[in-house]
């Protein structure tokens, strides 16, 4: 059985950080692949956490243009790290945007 | 000692939410909880961890539990969302595991160690909001610890009379647990204008101050305690005197308020006799049933993106029939108007793919989404045509620029009723399918488009955004944004009149329907739909009843000859407030 591993960095964009809703977000979506997760913030690879605990996210104190490497180990790895990059990435928390680009705009 | 220090009558904090209140305090003494501490044999360890699996599986059920009965309050459902999260965050629950077992110490212990452990990793945070997730934490500890010890979360025990409650500060549990019967208001010494206390106090129109600093301090169990929450004031054994001018303000408060709700069952109509059709603009499905309360006529506008939200794919075509049936026959035989889901492709997962647009304001959204039948498009329309035999529905597809995007739709409609119908599901005959507009192109088209539509809808606020080529978030350019613009005025005369030639009905459905400000303005404009938040319903009817249709038109026609945002903005201004004095007492400029 292969393991393969995937990595990517990315750079949060959110205003307010990775709090606590967008954390959610990324281990309610972690849990469903099969691949083990793990975030580290780049120049700090020593201390790896893991990508299903908010806690340990949170505790990252991930504020906006914080670099963060991503890896995960397991058949979907890929996906994983092409979905859970895009949620790090996300400029804002999709409610709290509501003009320039669409929702609650008329 | 508080037995010598005078006390102020009155006390400064943070409006919460707002109301006004007058009864005893109950003042809740700040609580420790004591932890007791124990050794563990190594045999004793795994029951130690299992007991604090459990404590965490009744803690999630209380939660929970209240989450449920919150469900719709939308900030509420953030904050226990987040609870939940916690009290089964694996970091969390191993670490006090791991202290059981190599500490040999009971979970309490163990628990109290771990979170003050893991709050000053918080505390320690050099960003401020990061920083603040700690009380997140905190209260996810605490709630933890309750279950450990076997206690009940509410502290607060069973109330025998109207109460207003002084705390140090209340969990967003407790507050949840409030017995609203009894208790009319809470004040507390801790707390800011962002904190859970305040959220919560505002979803449950429960008046509240809270950063009030030594309420707890000042106030005696017993007293005769004020709050009045708009204020952001507390006011300690008031004199009589205080009582009787804010109970009469409230009184005066709640008048207009009926005043207007009584406004509901009057025709939506102009003095001259001009009916108007006032609709409401929902978020949700479960506001529809506020909608009759508020005097306005179904549905003019019900915005789908909320079910795409937060979320990693986009819902499925049963969870959205749901949505759509419930609105349907909330307002049936009243119309429903259903927006197509109008969000960035760059906020929307598909496939695990997330595009970034550098301007996604002329990105890919709207109807756009829609091209080449995309699933996202076929799932929405299906389950819209399925849900279409609960009531009468227009569809309205939004950020049209041209004929062949509606073609599309229309032709798409009809090959998924086909399919439907095949599939043995009931569609509804007489289904509107109608266009926002909310481009230049869709103005300059309007006439052309009307042959493809059914109806059409102004969306003001993102008309205005492309006619003036300003995005109103951004501060540099921000004042150019305005409604009363003469070249939104202009471009609004004439989608307006272009549907009037070709015999179709027209609708605002933007901010600026709901401001009183621009009532007769769009009156005289001719539409024959007005939709807005049903909270202003009363208020623009109110208007429009003390108004001539005439009287409109050549108020819309002098602004018209004007030349500026400015002079126009002084113009309108004025006028409104020489006809409506009680309406626009305190209004600011025209924006």
């Amino acid at each position: 059985m292969s393991s393969p591993i995937c990595e990517g960095v990315f750079t949060v964009q959110r205003e307010l950080g990775m709090h606590a809703r967008p954390a959610g977000r990324f281990v309610a979506r972690a849990t469903r692949f099969v691949a083990e997760i793990q975030v580290a913030r780049v120049g700090s690879e020593d201390e790896w956490v893991s990508g299903r605990s908010v806690l340990s996210l949170l505790s990252l104190g991930a504020t906006r243009g914080t670099r963060l490497r991503l890896r995960a180990v397991g058949s979907d790895a890929e996906q994983a790290v092409a979905v859970l990059g895009g949620i790090i990435e996300e400029a804002n928390e999709p409610e709290s945007a509501p003009v320039g680009w669409g929702s609650g705009t008329t | 000692m508080r037995s010598g220090e005078p006390v102020p009558t009155v006390l400064e904090g943070v409006a919460a939410a707002p109301g006004i209140a007058v009864g005893r305090a109950r003042v809740l003494v700040p609580e420790t909880l004591t932890i007791p501490e124990r050794r563990l044999t190594p045999a004793e360890v795994p029951e130690e961890i299992a007991r604090l699996q459990r404590a965490a599986c009744s803690a999630r059920e209380r939660v929970q539990a209240i989450h449920h009965a919150l469900a719709g309050v939308e900030l509420a459902d953030a904050i226990f969302r987040t609870q939940l999260l916690l009290l089964e965050d694996p970091q969390l629950l191993d670490g006090v595991a791991r202290r059981i077992r190599d500490g040999g110490i009971n979970a309490e212990r163990a628990l109290q160690d771990e979170g003050e452990r893991m709050l000053a990793v918080f505390a320690a945070m050099p960003d401020p909001y990061l920083r603040e997730r700690r009380s997140d934490l905190a209260v996810a500890v605490r709630e933890l610890q309750m279950c450990l010890l076997g206690l009940e979360s509410a502290r607060i025990g069973p109330l025998t009379e109207p109460t207003v409650l002084i705390a140090v500060d209340l969990s967003p549990t407790e507050i949840a647990q409030l017995d609203r019967a009894s208790v009319l208001a809470f004040a507390t010494d801790a707390g800011g204008p962002a904190s859970h206390a305040v959220i919560l106090a505002h979803s449950l129109g429960l008046p509240a101050v809270v950063g009030l600093g030594r309420a707890t301090a000042l106030v005696h169990e017993g007293d005769l305690v004020l709050v009045d929450g708009g204020a952001g004031r507390l006011w300690v054994r008031p004199s009589p005197e205080v009582v009787r001018t804010h109970c009469q303000r409230a009184a005066r408060e709640r008048q207009r308020t009926n005043a207007l709700l009584r406004l509901a069952d009057l025709p939506a109509e102009t003095r001259d006799g001009r009916p108007i059709v006032l609709r409401a603009n929902l978020e949700r499905a479960d506001e529809v049933e506020r909608l009759r309360d508020h005097g306005a006529t179904g549905v003019g506008l019900f915005r789908t993106e909320f079910l795409y939200l937060n979320r990693d794919e986009p819902p499925g075509e049963e969870e959205q029939l749901q949505h759509y049936r419930a609105v349907l026959a909330g307002v049936k035989p009243q119309p429903a108007t259903i927006r197509t889901v109008d969000l960035g492709g760059d906020k929307l997962l598909v496939a695990g793919q997330r595009r970034s647009e550098a301007n996604p304001a002329l990105g890919l959204r709207g109807v756009r989404l829609a091209r080449g039948r995309s699933p996202l498009s076929t799932v929405q329309l299906r389950a819209l045509l399925r849900a279409s035999p609960a009531g009468r529905l227009r569809i309205l597809l939004p950020l049209v620029t041209g004929v062949e995007e509606v073609v599309a739709a229309r032709t798409h409609l009809a090959d998924l009723r086909r399919e439907l119908e095949a599939e043995g599901h009931r569609v509804a005959d007489g289904i509107e399918l109608g266009v926002v507009v909310e481009t230049p192109a869709a103005v300059a088209l309007i006439d052309r488009l009307a042959a493809e539509t059914d109806f059409f809808s102004i969306g003001t606020n993102d008309l205005i955004q492309y006619t003036l080529a300003v995005d109103r978030d951004n501060e540099a350019v921000a004042y150019l944004y305005g409604a009363g613009h003469p070249a939104v005025l202009r471009v609004l005369r004439s989608a307006v009149e272009g549907a009037r030639v070709a015999d179709r009905p027209i609708g605002v459905c933007g901010e600026m329907a709901g401001d009183p400000l621009f009532t007769l303005v769009l009156i005289g404009l001719g539409v024959d739909e007005l939709s807005m938040s049903a909270g202003s319903v009363a208020r623009v009817k109110r208007i429009l009843r003390a108004t001539d249709w005439a009287e409109a038109r050549s108020l819309l026609a002098e602004l018209l000859a004007l030349r500026t945002a400015a002079e126009i903005g002084d113009t309108l201004g004025r006028e409104m407030r020489r006809r409506f004095p009680e309406e626009f007492e305190s209004a600011a400029p025209v924006p």
